[in-house]
């Protein structure tokens, strides 16, 4: 008997559904239920109440705020990411002697759990102890240790120490793009007086445009899901003022057991998420 | 020309200072005493390995004193041998179930193909904390709650996803000519899969091998869930406890340091792997008739 492509090809998916798709099920029609209920631990009630839990949300000052933290924490880091992925890529690309060393150290930051990289993050910037105040008081750059994990600058280190943990896989999505560029395109161009802005608009972007979205993408997915980082690294501290949405629905959920409330913020998350995924994967298909 | 090689070696080396320097801070903190490093140093003083002894469950003389062993070091040497349990079984499944649905994904004829590639990607796209608390009661119901089995299911949930997109993009990339021959020459389509195409796409399922062992290696908030305060947390999950010990940082810094040095032994060592990882435009990937 001989199959057709597509019963071949479903036989293969069968692991990835059967896995993937039957686990992630329950718990996010679970979840979703959650939201449309009040769940009470100290009454041991639960309450149907439709779509108050959201309107809640919607109205809660701290869950907007959360949101603000968010967005300024995704926009940031996913701009750093790309600023320091395309130029990791442009830099390794080049034939030097140093090269083969830089791509080794600079896939260390990706091989760091976002723990680690929070408690690296914790210690670099103490005020006491951190490296950074060591060296700029050791330089004579400052006189006395500067409080980076202020209320106002919290949100930018987290995205600074987001954007050194994800850029390299980026750098090297780029990177393995830019080694596909034939050398004598560079050679034509120049033959023909582009300058080096010119070159790279002309030559080198189409051929990294790709990678440069991918990166973009899961930056975004990623930055926007990010949870352990600000739990770990600033506790979303000083105060409310680097505490994402994702961390104030795990606060609810966990330490208030608001279970419905928890729900229903982590569905608001969820569609904005997806929101932007659906944007992004138009983005990724668009034709010129 | 000379200035611009000055100006790429520059470059390239503010890059390696930014790529390693909290990776040096978080080093240096852990082979020094508390004291040495209150003081603000930016080199290690007094070097010693007495943090690493000391979270290992050894009571050690050091340079100001005697320092007792890590209260929780029992813990955290089962969390070490959990975590080494669990990321090679997630790693070994992750690439079982992920090859052959890569495969089907990126070279074959699939009906509901862009359905089924969005559903991954969607399912990639989840806040963790959007399914954190039905998991933690899915997983206390069915009694995986505080098992190794259960952490590995949960970490298959994040990692097949990932790992079959990016082999998607790989196999799709591959040269088709060598499979072609093979089907002529009387290959079947597993034959021809299992003889040609898997050869040729060894680097890249090398490197996904890596990305789904990091994964499963770095996971916290997953690990943390299931196994918090339980005889299966992980390595992962134990290092919270040192959260109660702000006033040892070398402990602390010695613990995560031990954490990290497996992860960074494994993407030195498959690097090159990665490096050559090419993420193919969904859009143009070519389907064989």
């Amino acid at each position: 008997m001989r199959l057709s492509d597509t019963g071949l090809a479903l036989i293969l998916l069968v692991p990835l559904i059967a896995l993937v798709f039957s686990i992630n099920i329950y718990p996010i029609a679970y979840s979703f239920w959650l939201s449309l209920n009040d769940v009470s631990l100290i009454r041991q009630t639960v309450e149907y109440v439709g779509l108050q839990q959201y309107g809640k949300a919607l109205s809660d000052s701290l869950f907007i705020s959360s949101l603000q933290v968010s967005a300024r924490f995704v926009v940031e880091s996913v701009a750093l990411i790309m600023l320091a992925s395309v130029g990791m890529a442009l830099i390794l690309n080049e034939k030097t002697a140093i090269a083969p060393a830089l791509k080794v150290l600079v896939i260390l930051p990706w091989a760091l759990s976002e723990f680690a990289v929070a408690i690296a993050g914790r210690f670099f910037l103490d005020r006491n102890y951190g490296f950074l105040n060591a060296l700029l008081v050791g330089l004579g750059i400052v006189d006395s240790p500067l409080y980076f994990l202020n209320p106002i600058n919290a949100v930018d280190w987290l995205a600074i120490f987001y954007a050194w943990n994800i850029a390299p896989i980026g750098a090297y999505f780029i990177l393995s793009a830019l080694q596909t560029i034939p050398e004598d395109l560079y050679k034509q161009a120049k033959t023909d007086g582009a300058s080096a802005l010119q070159r790279f608009r002309i030559v080198t972007f189409p051929f990294i445009r790709y990678a440069i979205l991918i990166t973009a993408v899961l930056a975004t997915i990623l930055a926007a899901s990010s949870i352990v980082l600000s739990f770990a690294l600033t506790g979303g501290g000083p105060g409310f003022a680097s505490t994402p949405a994702t961390l104030y629905g795990f606060r609810v959920f966990f330490n208030a057991q608001d279970f419905g409330y928890g729900a229903a913020m982590s569905w608001l998350i969820l569609v904005m998420v997806m929101v932007a995924s659906v944007f992004y994967f138009r983005l990724l298909t668009w034709r010129r | 020309m000379r200035l611009r090689t000055i100006l790429v070696y520059v470059a390239a080396i503010a890059i390696a200072v930014y790529s390693v320097a909290p990776i040096y801070s978080l080093v240096i903190i852990s082979l020094m005493d508390v004291r040495d490093v209150v003081a603000g140093n930016i080199y290690p003083v007094n070097a010693n390995i007495n943090a690493y002894l000391r979270i290992l469950g050894y009571d050690v003389q050091g340079p100001y004193g005697y320092l007792r062993a890590y209260g929780a070091s029992e813990g955290l040497i089962r969390g070490l041998i959990n975590i080494m349990i669990v990321a090679p079984i997630v790693t070994a499944i992750t690439i079982a179930a992920a090859v052959p649905a890569g495969y089907a994904l990126g070279r074959l004829k699939v009906k509901a193909r862009s359905i089924l590639i969005l559903l991954l990607l969607a399912s990639r796209s989840l806040p963790p904390v959007s399914v954190a608390l039905p998991y933690f009661f899915l997983f206390t119901q069915t009694g995986l709650r505080a098992t190794l089995l259960g952490m590995i299911i949960i970490h298959l949930t994040i990692t097949i996803p990932i790992v079959t997109w990016v082999l998607m993009g790989f196999f799709a990339a591959l040269p088709r000519d060598l499979e072609r021959a093979a089907r002529l020459d009387g290959c079947s389509r597993m034959g021809a899969f299992a003889r040609v195409v898997l050869p040729m796409a060894g680097p890249g399922i090398a490197a996904t091998a890596v990305i789904a062992f990091l994964f499963s290696w770095n996971d916290f908030f997953f690990s943390w869930l299931i196994s918090q305060g339980t005889p299966a947390a992980t390595y992962n999950a134990q290092l919270s406890g040192f959260f109660n010990f702000q006033n040892e940082p070398a402990m602390f810094a010695a613990a995560v340091t031990l954490q990290i040095i497996l992860a960074a032994v494994v993407a030195i060592a498959l690097q090159k792997y990665i490096v050559r990882l090419r993420i193919v435009d969904p859009g143009t990937v070519v389907i064989e008739r």
